[in-house]
């Protein structure tokens, strides 16, 4: 039920570098990138979706994939010589193209690289780009989206910015009722012991009131109850607020439906400001 | 004269009064309280000993260890150790549900006698450990050696310990019935005057009900209660008007929904007596009327696209095209009293040129019930809902008013969760 790296080490490594402790060699990014091989194990597969309430099949959620590249994603971030700091990085955006389905037993060959850095209107980007392949075949591509707020560099490229969604919130059809323990065990579902879930002064330190939610939480969540039956289809993620806890928040799909193309949304019920904004969209090959 | 596939009949009923959670049967387990019911129909019906084809019955809140909880309570009853029993499980829909099989394997020739049952308690409900504490426990129950067991219990944290308290929230949508209700009634634009009139009904003529003795042959007396201890007699408009909302105040309409015209949680069983026509003039028992037909249906609520509780709208027009019935031809209509909301949003889709037409594929509107024969012995919002109990209330309690008034047909509607609804039609043997 536990993921099998702890990330401990990586944020204690990641902590340090956000001392000020001398300058940076270089404003680009290190041209790296890892590799691994990972079975697909049910056990550890069943941590995750009794977590996010999603049903054990045979058929592996895109968010686990996640997961499961998330220590690599990570090593490469935490290098010496990304030139901006990690913690206190937000991801703000998540794109996955699943090209067909994973299964429980399945060796996944992951390439974890990072591209950027980007200008951002809030600060500079850097992207996480991860490819699983199982037999050879491409089955998942994912573009994890990470803003150093406020940090620029002078050697970022442009690139366009989604545009900021207007968002109206809708009578929710589903009511989440989060306790503050899902931080610990989505950590442990996941290995992100991020301390902004855990601790409530670490999330303090970084600015905010209380605990938060992991954003892929409540991004997975979503999208199991979507449940699309779609083939290929990309699955986009704007993490807006993150979702203090505890709370209760709302979940409604304010585009298309269930099992099919949709876009969904989770959002505060009092101000009816958004979380997440969701769309799952079919992908023709 | 019956056909061959009709030869059930439904020959009477037991409940015990029900009342209203955390009160007098506060410490009475399901088994216990269905095991009252069925003594009380075997006492009258003078069936000690005698072996009974099938019991069936369920309850909606139930242990894990009530994994066998009908074939339990006719052991510890008065029927004979040889009648066999199943549990039936059709959230509020259950009791109707076990009426509905027996009735069936009864016409298919399969039993001669049949007992339908239902039971629950909202007091002694069962409490579970939060999942995170449950995952630690069973992976404990896993582990071979002493030091893995001592890893595993390493990640018990305090807030692990507090225990997960039951409720009647939907699992796919985190909302309670009354919030999904509270959208549906919204909808309809079902106003607040309306559901405590029909409130005010209920109470009302559940109360000239118990009076006039009506329950007498449908009760035992249990633990010090002799009538339904949600009912008030003495209700009235102005005292209902006075209630708060409790569900649907985060909507951008008026909440119109209190705890006088919502169903409160309640304690309680019921029983029926179903027989082959033969075996009831063996043992010379009089039928009271017959299950002539059910029809089940489902809405799909998980993204708000329909309802929770409107699937019996979708049944009952099935139901009467079927058996080429309309509204016209019913004396009595039992719509199961979820909420007030709940039967006058039933009642305005019936009454929907829109809905009968679009969703439903009619014609046009299925038509208007006669508010006269809506509910006249009361329903849940007076009487209380022990959710797996009240189907047997409802049959037992309109096939006698049937043999009592010499009418003909009745229309039994009970909603339940997870967006299902079970309808059936009763007729005068």
């Amino acid at each position: 039920m536990m993921a099998k790296d702890s990330m401990l080490p990586l944020y204690a490594k990641a902590v340090l570098k956000a001392l000020p402790l001398g300058t940076r060699t270089s404003p680009d990014l290190p041209n790296r990138s890892l590799d691994r091989s990972m079975p697909i194990e049910a056990d550890a597969y069943a941590g995750f979706t009794t977590v996010i309430g999603a049903g054990l099949g045979n058929t592996v959620h895109p968010g686990y994939l996640h997961v499961l590249a998330f220590p690599l994603s990570m090593q490469l971030l935490g290098d010496p010589e990304v030139p901006l700091p990690m913690m206190g990085m937000v991801h703000i955006h998540n794109r996955i193209d699943s090209l067909g389905a994973v299964h429980i037993g399945d060796s996944v060959d992951f390439h974890v690289e990072l591209a950027g850095p980007y200008q951002h209107s809030a600060g500079t980007t850097i992207e996480v780009i991860v490819e699983a392949k199982v037999e050879g075949a491409l089955r998942m591509r994912e573009t994890t989206t990470y803003l150093a707020k406020g940090k620029k560099l002078p050697n970022a490229e442009a690139k366009p910015q989604p545009p900021r969604e207007e968002f109206t919130a809708p009578t929710p059809s589903a009511l989440w009722r989060l306790d503050p323990i899902i931080g610990q065990r989505y950590a442990h579902a996941s290995g992100d012991y991020n301390p902004i879930h855990l601790n409530g002064l670490a999330a303090k330190g970084f600015g905010f009131p209380r605990l938060i939610a992991h954003g892929m939480y409540g991004a997975s969540r979503a999208l199991s109850a979507v449940d699309t039956r779609l083939e290929s289809y990309r699955w986009d993620v704007s993490f807006a607020k993150p979702v203090l806890l505890p709370s209760t928040v709302g979940f409604a799909i304010t585009e298309g439906q269930r099992h099919e193309a949709a876009k969904f949304a989770v959002f505060d019920l009092k101000s009816g400001k958004p979380h997440i904004l969701s769309e799952v969209s079919a992908l023709s090959e | 004269m019956s056909t061959p596939t009709q030869r059930a009949v439904i020959l009477g009923g037991n409940r015990i009064p029900f009342a209203r959670s955390n009160k007098q049967y506060s410490k009475a387990s399901n088994l216990d309280m269905l095991t009252s019911a069925l003594d009380g129909l075997v006492a009258r019906f003078g069936l000690a000993g005698e072996s009974i084809g099938e019991v069936a019955g369920g309850a909606v809140l139930k242990h894990s260890k009530d994994f066998n909880l009908t074939r339990e309570a006719v052991l510890g009853s008065a029927l004979s150790p040889t009648t066999p029993a199943f549990d039936v499980g059709q959230a509020c829909a259950t009791g109707l549900e076990t009426v509905v099989s027996l009735n069936n394997k009864i016409n298919a020739g399969q039993l001669e006698s049949g007992i339908a049952s239902g039971v629950d308690s909202a007091s002694d409900a069962p409490i579970v450990v939060n999942d995170s504490m449950r995952e630690i426990l069973l992976e404990l129950t896993r582990a071979k050696t002493l030091a893995q067991r001592a890893k595993i219990a390493a990640q018990i944290r305090p807030a692990y310990l507090a225990p997960q308290a039951p409720s009647t929230a939907e699992p796919r949508t985190g909302m309670s019935m009354g919030e999904h209700q509270a959208i549906t009634t919204a909808q309809w634009q079902i106003t607040r005057e309306a559901q405590d009139e029909l409130a005010l009904a209920s109470h009302h003529n559940l109360a000239r009900a118990w009076d006039e003795g009506f329950f007498d042959d449908l009760s035992t007396p249990y633990l010090g209660v002799s009538r339904d201890t949600n009912m008030r007699a003495d209700s009235s408009a102005e005292s209902l008007a006075k209630l708060s909302p409790v569900f649907g105040k985060k909507l951008s309409s008026p909440a119109t929904m209190t705890a006088g015209n919502s169903t409160p949680l309640t304690d309680g069983a019921s029983s029926v007596l179903l027989g082959s026509e033969d075996w009831a003039r063996e043992h010379g028992f009089t039928p009271l009327a017959r299950l002539v037909d059910a029809e089940a249906a489902a809405v799909d609520f998980v993204d708000g696209a329909e309802g929770l509780l409107m699937a019996p709208a979708y049944a009952v027009p099935r139901l009467l095209a079927r058996n080429g019935l309309t509204f016209e031809d019913f004396d009595v209509f039992e719509i199961h009293e979820a909420f007030a909301s709940t039967v006058l949003s039933h009642l305005a889709a019936w009454e929907s040129e829109k809905f009968c037409r679009d969703k439903v594929g009619l014609d046009g509107a299925l038509g208007t019930i006669d508010r006269a024969k809506l509910n006249p012995l009361g329903s849940s919002l007076a009487a209380g809902h022990p959710f797996a109990a009240t189907g047997g209330r409802i049959i037992a309690s309109t096939a006698k008013y049937l043999k009592l008034t010499g009418k003909k047909r009745s229309l039994v509607s009970i909603c339940a969760a997870g967006g299902q609804g079970l309808t059936a039609i009763v007729e005068a043997a």
